[in-house]
């Protein structure tokens, strides 16, 4: 869910147009330090990407996403997580793609609803191997803009992730390891740190026209 | 021939003495055609005694204005038919042989000439031995549906061949080889001897014969030169080399690469929990980078060892044999498009300035 970066390459089939389905399983270590000590929380979630590629340069990809976190310690509570975003893939050279987006993330407690808007600007470089369908990725996005209700902008926020894809055929299967991490200056609340460590798995399929 | 050099001299004798009596030409007769044309028109009036003169002056060495071969021609031929008509039947025959000799196409016509001048020509016909050929003014022709004719012609039966070969007579077509008797009309399609189109360049009609009555010989030749019209055809397309075409074996070093790769991928991994990770939200966990670090280490060995293995490269096989066979289409459609424009081709044949001797 936290990886924002992932299958960067579904644009570059052949075809002039492109259209690859995903879905996503993820499982997710969130940690956030509010100043009253450090929130432990874990999770899983499922989610599904379609991926709309224009001949091998630019692709677009929505996602949506949800799971739920369980505390992992005295004070966490747990909480549901959704997420849908959008980002733009430009191919610029065969390993390096660059990526901007915008995503919009939901954590919801019985206490309360805290909603995320986040934008990320990175690039993803890929590592193909000899064999015909296998790269290596490894990417990493600075997020220029993070709304939280509730919060002042970050001084750090990033995302970066590492992983495999594996495709053959139509089909196309990735493991990724990210985390995005923020941090927030003390105003008039205490300093905020927040992590969201994720392994996520995506099985996909694409339908060329 | 050598009586016919002495009735030469003696007609040159007899010009001398014309052209004394006649005194200097005067400026309104002196050219060789001028002389012609009066020369004709006293023999018509059958003023042969008048006409005789003139036509002997212009055979004359000592004629000063330059003759052309039809004018000489011309002039030997109603001279030998004047001579008839004042009963030198000898030296008439004389001139016709010199008639025939300078132009093997000498023929009277018999409507306008006498039963015995044209006795006196058919002796002469007998006595000399000529070939000679004739190709019609510059041609343009289609040779899948037009023919060029040539005219050969010898002035009695004889054994006979024409050719027509390149002047660098590697290739050629035999015309005619059989006997023949007077004027023969050969048509020629263009195509050689192996039945291709003949290439462009310059081309003789060689004609050789062999007198049946006199066993003596006689050769000419005719030149002209051929080209070709057609649209312009395209060049074919090189071979597929270099960078053209995708490496079909991977170096040693590839299997190297995809350890190195597979690592770097685990490594980006760990370095992300280790390195990336915020230190102060307590303990890290080493299963989800582990996950990826252990699946991107595996890759890249198994990668290496794959690779250490099987060098070749059966995509990029693929991809040069697909790449050949589509440069071989093209060429052979390239092919497809310039033999249909040569089949279109047209002959253009014109006479050459180059002339045997």
């Amino acid at each position: 869910m936290c990886v924002p970066l992932a299958l960067g390459a579904n644009a570059r089939a052949a075809a002039q147009w492109t259209v690859r389905a995903t879905g996503v399983a993820v499982v997710m270590r969130h940690r956030v330090d509010a100043g009253y000590g450090i929130e432990p929380s874990s999770g899983a979630g499922v989610g599904a990407e379609l991926v709309v590629g224009n001949g091998d340069r630019l692709a677009v990809r929505l996602l949506a996403q949800t799971g739920s976190l369980d505390a992992d310690g005295p004070g966490a509570v747990d909480r549901d997580v959704a997420e849908v975003g959008a980002e733009l893939d430009v191919v610029v050279l065969p390993w390096l793609t660059a990526q901007a987006g915008v995503r919009r993330r939901t954590y919801s407690t019985v206490l309360a609803r805290q909603r995320w808007t986040t934008l990320h600007v990175g690039a993803e470089l890929r590592l193909p191997f000899t064999e015909t369908g296998v790269s290596g990725i490894v990417s990493g996005a600075v997020l220029p803009g993070v709304w939280v209700n509730g919060l002042d902008q970050p001084d750090l926020a990033f995302a970066v992730a590492s992983g495999m894809e594996y495709r053959r055929g139509r089909a196309s299967v990735a493991v990724l390891y990210g985390v995005e991490r923020y941090r927030f200056p003390a105003g008039a609340r205490p300093s905020r740190r927040e992590q969201m460590a994720a392994l996520a798995l995506k099985v996909g399929w694409s339908v060329t026209r | 021939m050598r009586r016919l050099g002495a009735a030469l001299a003696l007609g040159a004798v007899c010009v001398r003495l014309a052209v004394a009596q006649a005194g200097a030409p005067d400026s309104t007769a002196d050219s060789t055609a001028q002389l012609l044309r009066q020369a004709r028109e006293r023999y018509e009036q059958v003023d042969i005694e008048r006409a005789l003169p003139l036509l002997q002056r212009v055979v004359s060495p000592d004629w000063p204005f330059s003759v052309t071969r039809a004018q000489r021609v011309d002039a030997y031929t109603y001279l030998a038919a004047s001579l008839v008509l004042v009963g030198a039947a000898d030296s008439a025959a004389r001139y016709f042989r010199a008639a025939l000799e300078n132009d093997p196409f000498t023929d009277l016509d018999p409507r306008r000439f006498t039963p015995g001048q044209l006795a006196v020509f058919r002796d002469a016909r007998r006595l000399t031995f000529a070939v000679g050929a004739r190709l019609v003014g510059a041609v343009r022709l289609d040779p899948r549906t037009e023919r060029v004719t040539f005219t050969v012609v010898t002035t009695h039966l004889a054994t006979l061949r024409v050719d027509v070969r390149s002047t660098d007579a590697s290739v050629g077509r035999t015309l005619f080889q059989g006997e023949s008797d007077g004027l023969r009309e050969l048509a020629w399609n263009g195509l050689l001897a192996d039945d291709r189109l003949a290439p462009p360049g310059r081309y003789a009609l060689l004609v050789d014969g062999r007198s049946r009555l006199a066993g003596r010989v006689d050769s000419t030749r005719v030149y002209f030169d051929l080209r070709h019209e057609l649209p312009a055809l395209e060049d074919t397309l090189p071979d597929l080399r270099g960078r053209q075409l995708l490496p079909e074996h991977y170096p040693p070093s590839a299997a190297t690469r995809d350890l190195v790769k597979g690592l770097g991928v685990a490594a980006g991994a760990a370095l992300i929990s280790g390195t990336l990770v915020d230190g102060r939200l307590g303990s890290r966990s080493a299963a989800l980078p582990a996950t990826v670090a252990a699946t991107a280490t595996l890759t890249g060995v198994i990668a290496f060892v794959w690779r250490r293995h099987h060098p070749n490269a059966p995509g990029n096989v693929a991809v040069n044999a697909r790449r050949r066979q589509e440069r071989q289409a093209a060429n052979e459609a390239i092919r497809r498009r310039n033999a249909e424009r040569i089949a279109q081709t047209i002959l253009l044949i014109a006479p050459a300035s180059g002339v045997a001797p």
